[in-house]
């Protein structure tokens, strides 16, 4: 296959992938739905639990499995059209990422089982939109800037993204804390809120020292002999250190009495924010040296 | 390098300019000032693109790559004063256009040349311009960091110690001895509890307060 068609084949499977994302999403979504009416209809007296809301979540996870794969096909034949590894701009980031995440739910799922399956409406939807929405920074595949030609891009971006996918996990499984520890009842396909945060400390604790590898060692490594200096407050630098500091906060908060709890799952989910907009804020709006969005 | 022709027929430039790359793929801008033109001094304003592209009709080029493979010039032509006899400095990488007036087309659009390296063109007071070649000008950082190594080590051990903190469970296990027991007599009383920070129903808990029960009976 020449390079071109390999081009166009990514292009398609990531089309695919994305469109296959949204029927799992769908079928999570019909999950959450069937459970919420299997309990209205329990309360009734009837206390058998529906098998509807287990069968939409099976089926979502074939499907995801299924768009994973083609992901993952798109993701591989991108990087054999570039001639590099797939994760050199903004567009290939987000398609790698995204691809990460997945398979980090994937690999959970059938490690924890129940505990980490709920969030699959959160994780499908999550992804498609960052798969649609990385379509509107498409850039051919082609060749990097030769400040990106090192070693280091496949250590330290590799490194941030699977650090972010655990982020987006934490965050998903805090945000999902806030409302079960509001109303215990809400969301019945959800475990309990104790067990929605251990979810949540775990793969923070997971990520936490994965991000400070990723931006705290690879990257000021890298910066070192790249551009001659190990920290320069490059604005992609600056948010990564918050985003750092703000993780930091949640690992504290939560063993400290007084924080623990709502206080800790939202700082999780402020580090969320700030690793987020690093993402699309630097990449589109601030510009610097780790500019890479075009 | 450019070689600037007047009206008149005479060289009046023949020099490298330097032109400022401003972005990763060196997009880079620069001005060439011809006061000894005649009748009028020239200026010219522009970009540099290493290696343009069009990204479509009507659309301005832009540049893909930051090494010359494809090298344009692209260079709006002003005449006039250009203020150089004021006797105030002057940047060499921007134009003092208080004196000059821009050459337009006849329905007001400004006038561009756009140039390859040899290429020349005709300018519309008279004379030429020629992008005669392209020289590559190299801008050096030096620095030295000696104690590079200190924030790298101690990252890597605050990481280390910070992977240790999570992987391991704290304990707390709690002795109280006193004199005494229940009837008053001069036995010792032994109590003993434990407690896990991260608390998880682990299990071992009462293994663990077993244990150091046995050890104390034994003891005794």
């Amino acid at each position: 296959m020449t390079t071109e068609a390999y081009s166009i084949a990514a292009n398609y499977l990531r089309a695919a992938a994305t469109g296959v994302l949204a029927l799992a999403f769908v079928a999570y979504v019909a999950e959450w739905a069937l459970a919420r009416r299997g309990a209205l209809v329990s309360v009734g007296g009837d206390d058998q639990r529906s098998a509807a809301p287990d069968m939409a979540a099976g089926i979502g996870r074939s499907v995801a499995t299924l768009a994973a794969l083609l992901l993952l096909a798109g993701v591989v034949f991108r990087g054999l059209a570039a001639g590099r590894v797939p994760w050199a701009n903004m567009y290939e980031f987000g398609c790698a990422a995204a691809l990460v995440v997945l398979t980090g739910y994937l690999v959970l799922v059938g490690r924890w089982g129940r505990a980490i399956d709920w969030s699959g409406a959160a994780v499908t939807g999550f992804c498609t939109v960052v798969l649609g929405a990385s379509m509107l920074v498409y850039v051919p595949a082609g060749p990097t800037v030769p400040a990106l030609h090192s070693y280091w891009l496949v250590i330290h971006v590799l490194a941030a993204m699977i650090a972010g996918s655990g982020f987006v996990m934490g965050a998903i499984a805090s945000a999902a804390y806030l409302f079960k520890v509001r109303d215990e009842n809400a969301l019945p396909r959800l475990p309990s809120a104790a067990r929605l945060d251990e979810i949540a400390f775990r793969v923070n604790a997971f990520s936490f020292p994965i991000w400070t590898f990723a931006a705290l060692i690879a990257g000021p490594i890298w910066a070192q002999y790249a551009w001659g200096r190990y920290w320069g407050w490059d604005p992609k630098e600056v948010w990564a250190f918050i985003t750092w500091v703000v993780y930091a906060g949640y690992l504290h908060a939560r063993a400290t009495a007084g924080w623990k709890g709502r206080a800790a799952a939202i700082l999780c989910l402020i580090g969320f924010a700030t690793f987020l907009f690093n993402f699309i804020g630097v990449n589109l709006f601030v510009g610097g040296m780790h500019s890479y969005a075009k | 390098v450019f070689k600037v022709t007047d009206a008149k027929g005479d060289v009046v430039f023949e020099d490298a300019v330097p032109f400022l790359p401003s972005d990763g793929t060196y997009t880079s801008s620069g001005v060439v000032k011809v006061p000894d033109a005649r009748p009028e001094g020239l200026g010219f304003q522009g970009f540099f693109l290493p290696t343009a592209i069009t990204t479509g009709k009507d659309q301005a080029p832009i540049s893909a790559f930051p090494a010359a493979a494809n090298p344009f010039v692209g260079l709006f032509v002003f005449h006039g004063d250009l203020g150089l006899d004021s006797g105030l400095p002057q940047s060499v990488f921007t134009l003092d256009k208080a004196g000059l007036k821009q050459f337009k087309h006849r329905d007001g659009s400004p006038v561009r040349v756009s140039l390859t390296p040899g290429q020349v063109a005709d300018l519309p007071g008279g004379g030429s311009i020629e992008f005669v070649e392209l020289r590559q000008f190299a801008r050096l950082q030096i620095g030295s960091a000696p104690l590079a190594w200190l924030p790298l080590g101690a990252t890597i051990l605050g990481v280390a110690g910070l992977v240790l903190s999570l992987l391991i469970r704290p304990r707390r296990t709690w002795l109280r001895i006193r004199p005494g027991g229940p009837d008053g007599g001069s036995r010792t009383v032994v109590e003993i509890a434990a407690l896990d920070r991260i608390g998880r129903g682990g299990g071992d808990l009462d293994d663990h307060v077993r244990r150091l029960v046995d050890a104390l009976e034994e003891e005794s």
